[in-house]
């Protein structure tokens, strides 16, 4: 055996008994993760790079521009617009990956139900789903955000009763597959109890595509929350919000243009950052 | 293919009936006694309970459902308690320039997105393929209202070059004041064009009948735009449909910023209002489109390539 062939083999060994090493190697991943890491990091230290308090109005300055005391100037209070951007991008963060909690669980068990069971309960649940993938997903989050009353709460349902879809079409598909592959059909033959088939045997099997979906749908919230915002239904002011200052700002268009497009910036650096880890993430995990 | 069509139908009827369910119960989402909700904390409990007859409130949700329905079935969406005039109309009106912006954002997408499929996909692997597979990732994480707001402040305040908002007068007026809207509707569709176009010319452009086009001694330029391109029609159909939804519910509020008179300001002015009937005749309506448009599509297969067959 020459010696490039052991080379190459001993390279292929680590990879798999070391996924992290080839995690690493992975420019996208490497690229999404640490930006953001930049960016959470900033929100966390918020109080020691900006200075001011989000909600601290200063009526003396108002609708300033950028300037050395004020980073990014200030809005239509005087509150620094840079400390607010930072603070808005905790909530905003925080609900979009908390918000995709609910709908992943949920979507992810009604699929395995679906796809594993079929008959009747496949049936009922595909109807339920072809209703609600009738509607345009922001109508339907708007519609049910208004019955509701605005709110977090109220986003959280919303997202939850019209996100479930994504998941359940996903994990119910994997399932269709798995549940005719050997380890499966050994687990019945052996007198398995179906919930013990379905937790410990095929959910670790089929959830690695939810997984990955999973960090593109934090994207997707993250716009929705942020949209819902705009529509002044989100979270209420004066706690600060991306989409609500951008509604704020769309006002002061014509002479503080930084007001409302700032916010939009971060809203696509944390998309930017999500989409290189969800794409790092399905080459990684395909590969196995 | 008649099979399929009448099969097609019957779930079409099925899905439109589960989602009159849906706007139905939307109202008895509200907390409480919407009536109470409309006319806020001042009214009397006289004029709620006059309003709660009004609606049919005190009957049995099963013989307010059957009342919704037959109402729909004749073709009454309701009345809003804001513009004093049926739902029927307001839609009637406001329904068209929501479909011509959604046209002209889908045109802005497909202009944008061929050239660059085409680029990425003739210079697969390189730089410029890596750059244009990027611009998804960018594209995708904007927040659609984001970018409208963005084009006002660059192409209508700075250069005015475009109108700021409105719906302008006549054809000319109109066309005028749906570019901006139009291109922003295209910040969305553009990525997710690119992204199907580029793999599907990809695997055109290395399939056999290319190789025999080429063989042949066609130029390259004939066999990319007459032999490859075509078989991007397809996947570029499937995806504008499958994204439909979301496109759709991104128009909702494109339609505010640029303060088009379209379904989705309507629904936005109809929740501001607290005026039941028009948001929920408008969500309908939405739906509708959806289901229709995706049936539309389905049949475009058959008709855009010649080896669908469709019901088998």
């Amino acid at each position: 055996m020459s010696l490039p062939l052991l080379f190459a083999d001993d390279r292929v060994n680590q990879d798999t008994s070391r996924p992290l090493r080839s995690w690493l190697r992975n420019p996208a991943l490497v690229t999404g993760f640490l930006l953001l890491v930049v960016i959470v990091g900033m929100m966390v230290c918020a109080p020691l790079i900006s200075g001011y308090s989000p909600n601290q109005q200063d009526l003396y300055h108002v609708l300033s521009g950028p300037s050395s005391a004020h980073l990014l100037g200030t809005d239509e209070l005087g509150r620094d617009v840079w400390a607010r951007l930072l603070y808005a991008g905790r909530v905003d963060l925080v609900i979009g990956v908390a918000a995709v909690v609910a709908p992943f669980v949920l979507g992810s068990l009604l699929g395995l139900v679906a796809g594993y069971y079929g008959g009747v309960i496949d049936v009922i649940i595909m109807r339920l789903l072809d209703i609600v993938v009738a509607f345009p997903f922001y109508v339907l989050v708007i519609a049910i955000v208004f019955a509701l009353g605005a709110g977090i709460g109220s986003i959280f349902v919303a997202i939850t009763l019209v996100g479930w879809v994504s998941y359940t079409r996903i994990v119910r598909g994997e399932v269709l597959v798995a549940k005719r592959l050997g380890y499966v059909q050994a687990a019945k033959a052996g007198g398995l109890s179906a919930p013990r088939i379905l937790i410990r045997h095929l959910l670790p099997n089929v959830l690695t595509q939810a997984v990955i979906y999973a960090m593109s749908d934090v994207v997707l919230t993250i716009l929705a929350v942020v949209t819902l915002g705009y529509l002044g239904l989100g979270v209420q002011p004066p706690t600060p919000e991306w989409g609500s200052m951008m509604q704020e700002g769309s006002e002061f268009l014509r002479i503080h243009p930084l007001l409302a497009t700032a916010p939009g910036i971060a809203v696509v650096l944390v998309g930017l950052a999500l989409s290189l880890i969800g794409d790092g993430l399905s080459a990684e995990l395909g590969k196995s | 293919m008649r099979r399929y069509i009448v099969g097609r139908l019957a779930q079409l009827l099925f899905v439109v009936f589960g989602v009159t369910i849906a706007t139905f119960s939307l109202l008895h989402l509200v907390p409480g006694n919407p009536a109470r909700t409309l006319l806020g904390a001042k009214a009397t409990a006289r004029e709620v309970i006059v309003l709660t007859r009004e609606w049919g409130l005190n009957k049995p949700l099963p013989v307010q459902y059957w009342d919704y329905l037959t109402r729909l079935v004749h073709g009454n969406l309701g009345t809003s308690v804001y513009y004093q005039s049926p739902v029927n109309s307001l839609i009637a009106h406001a329904l068209p320039v929501t479909l011509a912006m959604l046209g002209i954002g889908a045109l802005f997408g497909v202009c944008f997105a061929v050239p660059l499929a085409l680029l990425a996909a003739t210079r697969e692997g390189r730089i410029t393929d890596h750059v244009i597979r990027a611009v998804p990732l960018v594209g995708l994480g904007m927040p659609p209202f984001w970018v409208g707001l963005v084009l006002l402040v660059v192409f209508a305040l700075a250069i005015r070059i475009f109108p700021a908002g409105g719906y302008g007068a006549g054809f000319g007026g109109h066309l005028d004041s749906l570019v901006l809207p139009g291109l922003t509707i295209s910040a969305v569709t553009t990525p997710i064009l690119v992204r199907s176009m580029r793999a599907s010319l990809v695997e055109a452009l290395n399939s056999e009948f290319i190789a025999a086009a080429r063989a042949k001694g066609l130029s390259a330029t004939r066999v990319l735009f007459r032999h490859a391109l075509r078989n991007t029609l397809i996947p570029t159909v499937s995806v504008l449909a499958v994204n439909l939804g979301y496109l759709l519910g991104g128009t909702v509020v494109i339609e505010n910023v640029f303060g088009l008179p379209g379904i989705g300001n309507l629904m936005l002015t109809g929740i501001l209002n607290r005026d039941f009937d028009v948001v929920q005749s408008v969500t309908l309506m939405y739906a509708v489109v959806v289901v229709f448009i995706n049936l539309a599509a389905d049949l475009a297969y058959a008709s855009l390539d010649p080896r669908v067959v469709l019901g088998r």
